[in-house]
């Protein structure tokens, strides 16, 4: 193997309303230690993954944001954020737990255009 | 053209799991190659050999096994999302002490990597169920 492939997951699951959106994350790590060039967009509800102060244990669930804040260690940082979903759920994006790029629609199609591979989750 | 294809819905509550196998048939009449269809989240339960629909209903499972077994497609589930699920093979079962098993051969039980892998060996990846 000699091409990394230029890989954009999208996540559009809130943090726990379904397993799909721990699910994505683990494929973004595996997707990393692959060291394929991988780059991440939040919109939709998946906005709310982003937020700090997560604490799911009255769900019995195991906080997204512990896994996010992973992130880093995996050399994943090219982070986007969907401005519109922020925006249409008064979404300060001071709050963002992660350090990210706020893109509006047009940023997106050159995301989108750039990319050898979409992953839709 | 090398494809691959992911399926993240589960059979008989998303119409795109039959979508998705009617994606990898249509490829292989036109003459493209399947590399790997991988079974991920709520797709894990397409692997469940124990489902039962009505006879004169499509049996989506039976279905995948028949194309799997004639192209020889690899048809590769994610033992993560697999496991919380209950689809286990022979050997998961006997490991965990169930009394049943609900995943059997030509669906076989692998890691994430085999995801990135089928993404990176092949032209184009589609995803269904989402």
């Amino acid at each position: 193997m000699t091409y990394k492939k230029k890989l954009l997951f999208i996540c559009n699951q809130a943090p726990y309303g379904s397993m799909l959106a721990k699910e994505a994350l683990d494929s973004i790590l595996a997707g990393s230690v692959f060291g394929q060039d991988i780059s991440l967009l939040f919109q939709n509800e998946a906005v709310y993954q982003l937020l700090g102060e997560q604490n799911p244990s009255s769900l019995q669930q195991k906080s997204i944001e512990a896994i996010l804040s992973a992130f880093d260690l995996y050399e994943i940082n090219k982070i986007f954020v969907c401005r519109h979903s922020l925006t249409s759920r008064h979404i300060d994006p001071a709050l963002l737990a992660l350090k990210a790029d706020i893109v509006n629609a047009e940023q997106i199609n050159f995301l989108l255009e750039d990319q050898d591979i979409v992953l839709n989750y | 053209m090398i494809f691959s294809v992911c399926v993240l819905c589960a059979p008989y509550t998303s119409q795109e799991a039959f979508a998705a196998y009617q994606f990898v048939q249509a490829a292989i009449t036109k003459g493209h190659t399947i590399h790997r269809v991988f079974f991920h989240g709520d797709g894990v339960l397409n692997a469940n050999c124990l489902n039962t629909p009505p006879q004169d209903e499509l049996n989506l499972h039976t279905a995948w096994v028949d194309l799997a077994n004639t192209y020889k497609i690899e048809l590769v589930v994610c033992i993560a999302s697999a496991l919380r699920r209950g689809i286990i093979d022979q050997d998961e079962a006997q490991r965990y002490e169930k009394p049943a098993y609900s995943l059997q051969a030509p669906f076989i039980l692998s890691g994430l990597g085999q995801l990135i892998d089928a993404i990176i060996e092949s032209d184009r990846f589609i995803s269904f169920g989402n």
